[in-house]
């Protein structure tokens, strides 16, 4: 009985949203195979995207919103190698490999000063993406096309001035997914990617073992205890931010070349978005994540957005409201994972107070950090 | 056991906090091998000492201290504890610093993990290197075969019973190559007397080893069985710096205190005939402390002591009752059903706790003391409140926490600046007297606490009993003291039951021989049990 | 071991580095243009180049077809009557951009690659 409680409480996120997709799949009237192949082509586009916010919320800073700053870092890599008209896979590999400086430089600036804002960690990473949208715009606009020439016209605006607000990523369009495509049935699935995500989560296996991941989960419980050990904890923190930004701008850069288009001045935001929602609806919480809770998550956020809109129409009889529901998804799972960790933190400090000691399952029901 | 080789010697040391004095030109030499049983009231400045000797950044930042001191006959001074550790010096605080997250090997290898490095090293450097952790299990069990206990290695810090993380915390010390010198800060203040032993025994054999120990403690019968010369500080200043042969603890504590140390004769309340608590069947799965099944009454008014061995059940009886750990059966309390596995239910039912672990979790350190003490009473009876806008907010009533901080700071004889002072700034034994100021402000029905003198010098701790005492008599207030120190049971209990392997052994009356406990304590009278009350 | 590591990230540097001049050398796409304006013998067609999906090339229309890197490629024609030619050529050393006519590409004649010339130089 308690321990059925516990696991609803721990996982009441991905259980809402595990209900709503349950019952919006028969509404949206889609078939089973169509769905299966729409969440093969996501899965692959999107969950390195997710992948980045893992090792932040290991360092107990929260979910990385700072890490829209690796996914501009990305566009701007595309930008470049489309201008330079560079094709395929080689320019996927040009693109990634202007993005990671940038991405290393900005993760290393949000990393220094999410330290001078400890314990507001996941406002300021808010925060620093609109500072960097304007920074990126101010880059993207006026820099581009007149201190950085513009090559191509299909990169530059109508009128001249900077980079497209909507750019055409044809040229490189499938440079990862198509470079092996297997068939299977109705299905194809792009083997490279998945093989890059494998990687990836080998990858995070392995650097969980390492002396700095093992001092990031040490830092995430108590910062106090491992400065008082030795761990030089802002340092941890910086490359934690560092390697989630540098994986946000590789995450970016596979999610756009699958889609073959970019919104040159949103995107990066939406990839912001969208990665901290999937993660939190896979049972994550800001102080505790997994490998489980990315794959979890990337389903399920795609289940609703595949079935959500034309579950909504068929309902409400209005395309408005599919339209309004996967909004609602983003912002509402991001606000109520949020609500639900904040209450959680309460529960956990008013027990404290109480001068109690609670129970090794009570603080792991708070979410690890009292 | 000394070697005669001098490791330390402190030369005139003085410290004030914002001109309040708290030691003076103090002296002292430490030989190589050698146990120092360092005594002192609570607040006389034996902590403030070993964070001078430790470099603890808390000295700079108030200030910085004068004197020398000399290490291996160089002086020293250092500028973090790193530096103090890297010279060989190695401290169990106060406050615990283990991660609750982490398992006894991780803590004890904390950033001195044993580590493999590989091709990533190269670029990134060490910290890429993977945790070597068959190695690091091995010196972790090899630290807590030389401390000569039982430790989980794999257990997690977060479901350890107390003693085990003092264990945990030595164990880390000793794991270091080259230490040289270990201060421990009261170690056996949250041990039971049985841990204690083994913990002594182990410094002994560390000592043998060669490795000089600074020892405090308010237990000053483990003073003269360990130490090799004691030295007693008393209002910051060394009163005493004298061999340990021949001392008895009286002379012990006459010294301390600076006037002798009585206890008064018991004057106890009659206690009603109704039952108030009653406890059938109860069962906790508290780890390290498991309560099996146990069942006892106690009256209205009854103060009732329940003792027995480290590890046999009697410290998950209160912390089953307040719904801190998995529990079953049945408790009621003035007729009313307690609700178990519900921390909020048993505060809601007035009845207050004293935990034993009251080291960090009972307070919160940066606000005042007064506040400390008032908060609970303020959260669960909403007193110290002033309604504001008829009742839709409230605000503290400043004057009335302030009455109450100095009552009891008045009674419980707590050494501070006044009531604003921050309860961080107060010395380890005082915080522990706030906690137990928070529960008595509660005024509760009934009071479980539990060691309520661990930490507590000689002459404080006659006076805490005497409060229990007199709550107990002048409000009726039945109390449930649950001690390892059986003579401190004895002497204010109405009764007193023995707990043994998870069960009740037997109750017996105060005034029955000491042998007849260690009868029940050591599982041999079971059966015989003595007439109740 | 210091050394050891010096090396290592001097190498992973150049590495980096030679990457990507590689993928900037080989990724770069060159505009090539498929001269099919000879209405002699006029035909429909379908270019495939370096085994990518088939570009189709209207009779009398001038179409340009993006190839990567400036290196040999095979061009081959697909005529409506299923008849397919194969042939390689070479991008020309220096050219931004060249020209095929599809007459010269004609069976047994060897393809004519002509660079064209930037626009601002006519
Ligand atoms: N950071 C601080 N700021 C101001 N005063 C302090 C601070 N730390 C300690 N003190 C004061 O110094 C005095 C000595 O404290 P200390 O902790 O050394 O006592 P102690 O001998 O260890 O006592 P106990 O046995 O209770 O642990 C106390 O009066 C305490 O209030
Ligand atoms: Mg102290």
């Amino acid at each position: 009985m308690r321990n059925v409680k516990s696991f609803v409480a721990d996982n009441i996120v991905t259980l809402i949203f595990l209900t709503i997709t349950i019952i919006a799949i028969p509404f949206s009237g889609l078939s089973g195979s169509y769905i299966i192949s729409n969440l093969i082509d996501r899965f692959a586009r999107s969950s390195f995207l997710v992948f980045a916010l893992i090792l932040p919320i290991m360092a107990g800073m929260g979910i990385n919103f700072a890490m829209v700053l690796g996914a501009t870092a990305g566009q701007i890599g595309l930008i470049f190698a489309v201008d330079h008209n560079i094709m395929g896979t080689e320019g996927l590999i040009l693109a990634t490999l202007v993005g990671i400086p940038l991405s290393v430089g900005l993760g290393w600036f949000s990393g220094q000063v999410l330290n001078r804002a400890r314990g507001r960690e996941m406002v300021t990473g808010f925060i620093l993406g609109y500072f960097m949208d304007g920074i990126y715009q101010f880059f993207g606009l006026y820099i581009m096309g007149w201190l950085i020439p513009i090559r191509t016209a299909q990169v530059m605006q109508i009128d001249g001035g900077g980079v497209r607000n909507t750019l055409a990523l044809e040229s490189v369009r499938g440079g990862l997914d198509k470079i092996v495509s297997l068939k299977v049935g109705p299905f194809s699935i792009p083997v490279v990617t998945f093989a890059v995500i494998a990687v990836l989560c080998l990858f995070i296996i392995w650097f969980r073992r390492t002396k700095l991941g093992q001092d990031m989960r040490a830092i995430g419980q108590e910062q106090g205890i491992s400065h008082a050990a030795g761990i030089n904890v802002d340092r941890t923190r910086i490359l934690a931010i560092v390697i989630s930004t540098v994986l946000a701008c590789i995450g970016q850069i596979i999610y756009l070349q699958n889609l073959g288009n970019m919104f040159t001045y949103t995107s990066q935001r939406q990839a912001g978005y969208y990665a901290a929602a999937a993660i939190l609806v896979g049972g994550a919480t800001v102080s505790k994540a997994s490998i489980k809770n990315v794959f979890i998550g990337v389903f399920l956020v795609h289940a609703l957005y595949i079935t959500t809109p034309l579950a909504g129409k068929a309902l409400f009889k209005s395309a408005m409201v599919g339209q309004y529901m996967s909004d609602f998804i983003n912002y509402g799972i991001i606000a109520s994972a949020l609500v639900l960790h904040a209450w959680k933190n309460k529960r956990a400090a008013d027990l404290a107070r109480a001068g109690l000691r609670m129970s090794a399952e009570a603080q792991a029901a708070a979410g690890g950090v009292a | 056991m000394s070697t005669g080789t001098r490791l330390l010697s402190l030369r005139g040391i003085s410290k004030e906090f914002y001109g309040n004095v708290v030691l003076e030109d103090i002296s002292f030499d430490l030989d190589r091998g050698q146990i120092i049983g360092l005594v002192g009231e609570n607040g006389a400045g034996k902590t403030t000492l070993m964070r001078i000797l430790f470099g603890m950044p808390v000295i700079a930042e108030t200030g910085g201290f004068n004197g020398t001191i000399e290490l291996d006959g160089q002086p020293v001074a250092f500028k973090t504890p790193f530096d103090a550790l890297d010279a060989g010096i190695g401290m169990v605080h106060q406050e615990f610093s283990l991660i609750p997250g982490f398992s006894t090997t991780e803590n004890i290898a904390l950033n001195r993990e044993s580590l493999k490095t590989n091709f990533a090293c190269d670029i990134f450097g060490k910290r890429m290197s993977v945790l070597d952790r068959v190695t690091m299990r091995e010196r972790a069990v090899k630290a807590i075969h030389t401390l000569g206990v039982k430790l989980d290695p794999d257990m997690l810090v977060s479901e350890m019973p107390v003693g085990h993380k003092q264990f945990t915390e030595i164990a880390r010390e000793i794991d270091r190559k080259n230490v040289k010198l270990l201060v421990l800060d009261e170690p056996t203040a949250v041990l039971t007397e049985t841990e204690a032993e083994v913990l002594l025994s182990s410094m002994r054999a560390l000592a043998a080893q060669g490795i000089s120990i600074i020892f405090i403690s308010h237990r000053l019968h483990e003073i003269t069985k360990v130490a090799d010369k004691i030295v007693v500080l008393r209002d910051g200043k060394i009163v005493k710096d004298v061999p340990v042969a021949g001392v008895s603890v009286q002379d012990i504590a006459a010294w301390m205190v600076g006037r002798d140390v009585k206890t008064k004769a018991a004057h106890l309340s009659v206690c009603k005939d109704s039952v108030y608590l009653n406890v059938e069947h109860l069962w906790v799965d508290m780890p390290g402390e498991t309560v099996r099944d146990v069942s006892f009454q106690v009256m209205e008014g009854e103060i009732f002591g329940i003792g027995g061995l480290a590890g046999q059940g009697k410290l998950g009886i209160a912390n089953g009752v307040m719904g801190l750990f998995p529990a079953g059966g049945q408790v009621t309390v003035g007729g009313q059903d307690v609700i178990l596995n519900n921390p909020h239910a048993a505060l809601n039912s007035d009845i207050a706790f004293v935990s034993e672990d009251r080291r960090g979790v009972g307070l919160l350190l940066d606000e005042s003391l007064e506040w400390n003490i008032a908060f609970t009473a303020m959260q669960a009876k909403r007193q110290h409140l002033i309604p504001v806008l008829g009742g839709l907010f409230s605000v503290r009533d400043e004057k009335s926490m302030k009455a109450l901080a100095l009552e009891y700071i008045e009674s419980l004889e707590i050494r501070c600046t006044g009531p604003r002072q921050r309860a961080k700034e107060l010395s380890g034994g005082n915080q522990q007297k706030i906690c137990l100021a928070k529960a008595f402000a509660l005024k509760p029905k009934l009071l479980f606490v539990s060691e309520p003198t661990r930490g507590i010098d000689v002459g404080a701790k006659a006076i805490v009993l005497e409060t229990l005492r007199a709550y107990n008599r002048d409000y009726g207030m039945t109390i449930v003291m649950i001690s390892s120190e059986l003579e401190e049971l004895r002497s204010i209990c109405h009764r007193v039951a023995i707990v043994d392997e998870g069960k009740i052994a037997g109750i017996l009356p105060p005034t029955a021989d000491v042998a007849q406990f260690g009868l029940l304590m050591s599982g041999l009278g079971a059966g015989k049990n003595g007439d109740a009350a | 071991m210091n050394l050891r590591s010096l090396v290592v990230k001097i190498t992973l540097a150049v590495v980096y580095l030679v990457l990507a001049v590689w993928a900037y050398g080989a990724g770069k796409g060159y505009p090539l243009y498929i001269d099919n304006t000879d209405l002699s013998k006029p035909t429909m067609l379908s270019v495939v180049i370096d085994g990518k999906s088939p570009v189709r090339v209207r009779e009398g229309a001038y179409t340009e077809i993006m190839v990567k890197g400036a290196r040999k490629h095979t061009i081959s024609l697909v005529l409506p009557s299923g008849a397919e030619y194969r042939e390689t050529f070479r991008f020309p050393a220096g050219a931004q951009a060249a020209e095929i006519r599809v007459p010269e590409l004609a069976p047994g004649s060897d393809p004519v690659v002509r660079p064209v010339l930037p626009r601002q130089d006519r």
